[in-house]
């Protein structure tokens, strides 16, 4: 896989466009889902993600080819991420948490393994409401749960990701933990 | 829960599988004796168990075409290259019509070129052909682009 990626990116130095394209594939859909997870908007996820990979693509010169490559295209995605957290209005969350058709649109998409409708519409509600409470959860604290828990990354690969230090990193994966454990307890 | 801060910090530990071995055996001897501990261990790891179950979003199907269309331009040559790269068969083609259009060209141009059938006994000055005197020729004599200037004798097979 590293090998693959080295390659691409050696082509994209080269100024081969399409190489690119096969990056893409390969890691869309993570990147979509650490902005989604991060901003709970599917339009606004999809904006971001894309601009994440627009973004590697314009700096990619400054891509340290001994360094792992999803590390430093989830550090783009996270640090636009939390740049628009940080730019938003707070009542704008209370609108992400109330729009549930986009939970709809969204869960659509999930390859579904369930057979019946009922328990369809069940897991799609639990699904939104876990949404619901990682939205919740402080901008620090949401990062490193979404990393840790959704992207299953390493606490080291997470501190390179947000350029903390690993010890800072598991403080706040306890606080986000705890506030999480407060918050799904009665599911 | 006060008293068991220790234990919620081993509890941390254990999820982050970071946990010496020593406090995982504390960890487990105090689970066993507390119910209080136990719900609360179990709460977290419920917690992160619904957590890890959102995973497995799909990107939009036209995200990739999307990201590549807000590419800046890349260079023309490495346009050209890549074409030729992926069409190998294409390339061969063009490279057959150019050789075989030279190769047209050049027997085209043979025509305009002076020659003269094998034949001994026949003696060539410059662009002409002389059978010399008192030789005798087999079989026709084809000169093209050149003259003939015959002294001896040119006899049809």
């Amino acid at each position: 896989m590293d090998a693959l990626i080295k390659e691409r990116i050696n082509q994209v130095l080269k100024g081969d466009h399409n190489a690119f394209g096969e990056i893409v594939e390969i890691y869309k859909d993570k990147v979509f889902q650490i902005c989604f997870r991060m901003l709970g908007n599917r339009q606004e996820a999809e904006d971001l993600a894309q601009e994440a990979f627009v973004r590697a693509y314009v700096n990619i010169r400054s891509f340290n080819i001994t360094m792992k490559f999803s590390t430093w295209l989830y550090r783009i995605a996270t640090n636009l991420c939390i740049d628009r957290l940080r730019k938003k209005k707070p009542d704008y969350y209370l609108d992400a948490e109330v729009a549930g058709t986009e939970g709809l649109n969204m869960y659509s998409q999930i390859a579904s393994d369930m057979a019946k409708p009922e328990e369809e519409v069940e897991s799609l509600e639990l699904q939104e409401t876990i949404q619901v409470e990682i939205m919740k959860l402080p901008e620090k604290y949401r990062s490193v749960i979404v990393l840790k828990y959704i992207e299953e990354l390493s606490l080291k690969e997470i501190s390179e990701i947000l350029d903390l230090p690993v010890g800072t990193v598991k403080t706040r994966i306890h606080r986000g933990r705890e506030a999480l454990r407060k918050q799904l307890r009665h599911l | 829960m006060n008293c068991h801060e220790e234990i919620i910090e081993y509890m941390h530990d254990y999820l982050d599988e970071d946990i010496k071995p020593e406090h995982k055996e504390v960890l487990r001897k105090h689970l066993h004796d507390c119910a209080e501990c136990r719900d609360y261990f179990h709460e977290m790891k419920k917690a992160v168990a619904l957590v890890q179950s959102t995973s497995h979003i799909k990107a939009p199907d036209d995200f990739t075409a999307k990201v590549m269309a807000q590419l800046p331009k890349e260079t023309k040559t490495t346009g050209a290259k890549r074409w030729f790269k992926s069409h190998p068969f294409m390339t061969a083609a063009a490279m057959f019509i150019i050789l075989m259009t030279g190769s047209v060209f050049s027997t085209y141009n043979q025509d305009e070129h002076f020659s003269v059938s094998k034949q001994p006994n026949l003696v060539v000055e410059g662009e002409t052909v002389i059978v010399p005197e008192g030789e005798t020729i087999k079989g026709n004599v084809v000169v093209q682009n050149g003259n003939i200037q015959i002294d001896g004798e040119v006899e049809e097979m």
